[in-house]
């Protein structure tokens, strides 16, 4: 499911703004692209809008514009388009979304994921792209039968007339309701009806988690490809006064050393020797005015900063006078230790940047910083970069070395 | 030369036999579904059974594994997989998975000794499988239900 892809699906999805919700509908794919990407995608080759495809195998496809971190997207949105779908929840997949605009988180403007948003952020938008594609499977079959959609009800991944009890599932007309205009503004169902959301549902990608095919950052693999490891400062600011390149070079496997603004990278054909090269650097670093700077130092300044006034952001009442009159006062400190955002997967990002083209698959919340991050770096056009993140792990955009 | 079983597949593989064995499933063989998480023996992502015994690979030699059986998440045996797997499922275990392979490796070797494992039993025997999301009581219940499934299977 979440094989690695290069077609992007941006190039052949025509999409177009929704005023309000900004639900974005994609149409008409070119036949040979829609080949391609039948071929690519397997069972799903129809799209019906940026989030949901329907294969002929009856599949439905939910496309997911939020990162799965373990918080859940990969089955919640697919729960909400499945709602109004009225689809077979044991026929519904996911899959992670390109980098595009139609996929940008709809309160923020730009494709990310984080701060709880996901589900209420999508509550209207994927809901309207799940009964948008019904609205056009019930119009495929009405056109089919020669009858109005009207008298057509939708069951279950299947579209039934009511009259003559006549059946045709979604996979059976979904390439003809791929090629119908979506509607602008479907309605919606009444929360009363909900069959799905709000109904305690498994996961959909824990199959592939308990078997060892989940594929993460660190797992993907491209032809020919070598490995790096950086040396960073041990403090911040820290700034690299010397290293030995050619020890470094001298390990078997290693095949570049390569000084960046922080730090030093050791490239080599598998991370064993890489990690060996780094460990031959003989690094000296020049650690700075924050080298003696230690927890317990950082507290004290935090204390200190505590007592002192601060920026107003709101006022309302009077604390002083309360707290003069109350009955009862408590008194207490509260210290939180620094907590790092660290994940057990440690921070990697996989490039193939050719004269043309780049392809960046890492875990990632922020895919359009990193496709803008990607895009300064390389000099190529945005729509020349495409950063997959179908890569489920927690994590935060790592800083950039330039 | 080192010459192993992987996964009941023999190979005969030229790599510098000081290599952790996770780097030559991951990377030479192609079997990902092990995780590298602090190389140090310390977290348990990268647990593997050899010859039986779950070990972390991340500090196995290639050299340790020669003439052995290694056994990956991919290739766990079905009487193993399948109860371990499914009750997984039916916990809604993971979040975000990443420790999941190595939890159900050690969980596995503990199913294999201990046909009814009791709450100490498991905490004694997974204490070494850390869990950045916190899944460890779901861990627990579902090891208790694979325990169940497995028994019930036979």
């Amino acid at each position: 499911m979440n094989a690695i892809i290069n077609l992007s699906r941006r190039n052949f999805l025509k999409t177009s703004a929704l005023a309000g919700g900004g639900l974005i509908l994609g149409v008409h794919l070119p036949g040979l692209a829609r080949a391609a990407e039948a071929s690519q995608q397997g069972a799903s080759p129809f799209p019906l809008n940026a989030f949901v495809r329907i294969g002929q195998d009856d599949t439905v496809t939910v496309i997911v514009n939020h990162s799965e971190m373990g918080q859940g997207p990969y089955t919640s949105i697919p729960m909400m388009v499945a709602e109004e779908l009225d689809a077979d929840w044991n026929k519904v997949r996911y899959e992670a979304a390109p980098v595009a605009p139609e996929y940008n988180h709809s309160v923020y403007g730009i494709q990310m994921t984080g701060g709880s948003t996901s589900t209420w952020s999508e509550w209207e938008r994927v809901r309207k792209a799940g009964a948008a594609a019904r609205q056009m499977l019930l119009a495929a079959a009405g056109e089919t039968w020669g009858v109005s959609a009207d008298t057509c009800r939708t069951e279950n991944n299947q579209v039934i007339h009511g009259g003559s009890g006549r059946k045709l599932s979604y996979g059976e007309l979904a390439e003809k309701a791929s090629r119908l205009t979506p509607p602008q503004n479907p309605p919606l169902k009444d929360p009363k009806k909900f069959k799905l959301v709000g109904k305690p549902t498994r996961r959909l990608d824990t199959p592939e988690k308990t078997n060892g095919k989940a594929i993460f950052g660190l797992d993907v693999n491209v032809p020919g490809m070598v490995v790096a490891v950086i040396a960073r400062p041990p403090v911040f600011g820290a700034k690299l006064k010397s290293f030995n390149a050619e020890k470094a070079k001298a390990i078997p496997g290693v095949q570049r050393v390569v000084e960046i603004e922080r730090g030093v990278a050791v490239v080599a054909d598998g991370f064993w020797p890489a990690k060996h090269g780094r460990e031959a650097l003989e690094i000296i670093w020049d650690e700075g005015p924050l080298a003696s700077l230690d927890s317990r130092t950082q507290r004290e300044q935090y204390a200190e900063l505590a007592r002192k006034p601060g920026t107003l952001a709101l006022k309302q009442g009077d604390v002083a006078t309360a707290l003069g009159g109350a009955a009862k006062r408590f008194e207490a400190i509260y210290d939180l230790p620094y907590l790092a955002h660290a994940t057990m997967e440690p921070m990697n990002c996989v490039a193939d940047v050719r004269a043309d083209s780049a392809e960046v698959w890492t875990g990632t919340q922020y895919q359009t910083g990193d496709r803008d991050a990607i895009v300064k770096d390389t000099g190529l056009k945005p729509e020349q970069v495409n950063a997959h993140d179908a890569l489920r792990r927690r994590i935060r955009t790592p800083r950039r070395d330039r | 030369m080192t010459s192993l079983t992987v996964n009941r597949k023999k190979y005969e593989l030229d790599v510098d036999p000081t290599t952790p064995l996770l780097w030559v499933l991951r990377e030479k063989l192609q079997l990902t579904g092990t995780k590298f998480g602090c190389g140090m023996a310390l977290c348990g992502a990268c647990t593997v059974h050899l010859n039986g015994e779950a070990v972390r690979s991340c500090v196995t030699p290639l050299s340790r594994a020669a003439g052995k059986e290694v056994v990956t998440i991919e290739g766990l045996s079905p009487d193993l997989a399948r109860p371990l797997q499914q009750a997984w499922i039916t916990e809604d275990v993971p979040q975000c998975g990443y420790c999941q392979s190595g939890q159900i490796m050690a969980a596995a070797v503990l199913l294999r000794e201990n046909s009814n494992p009791s709450d100490t039993d498991i905490d004694d025997c997974m204490t070494g499988n850390i869990c950045r999301c916190g899944t460890y009581q779901r861990i627990r219940r579902a090891i208790h239900l694979a325990a169940k499934l497995k028994t019930e299977r036979k």
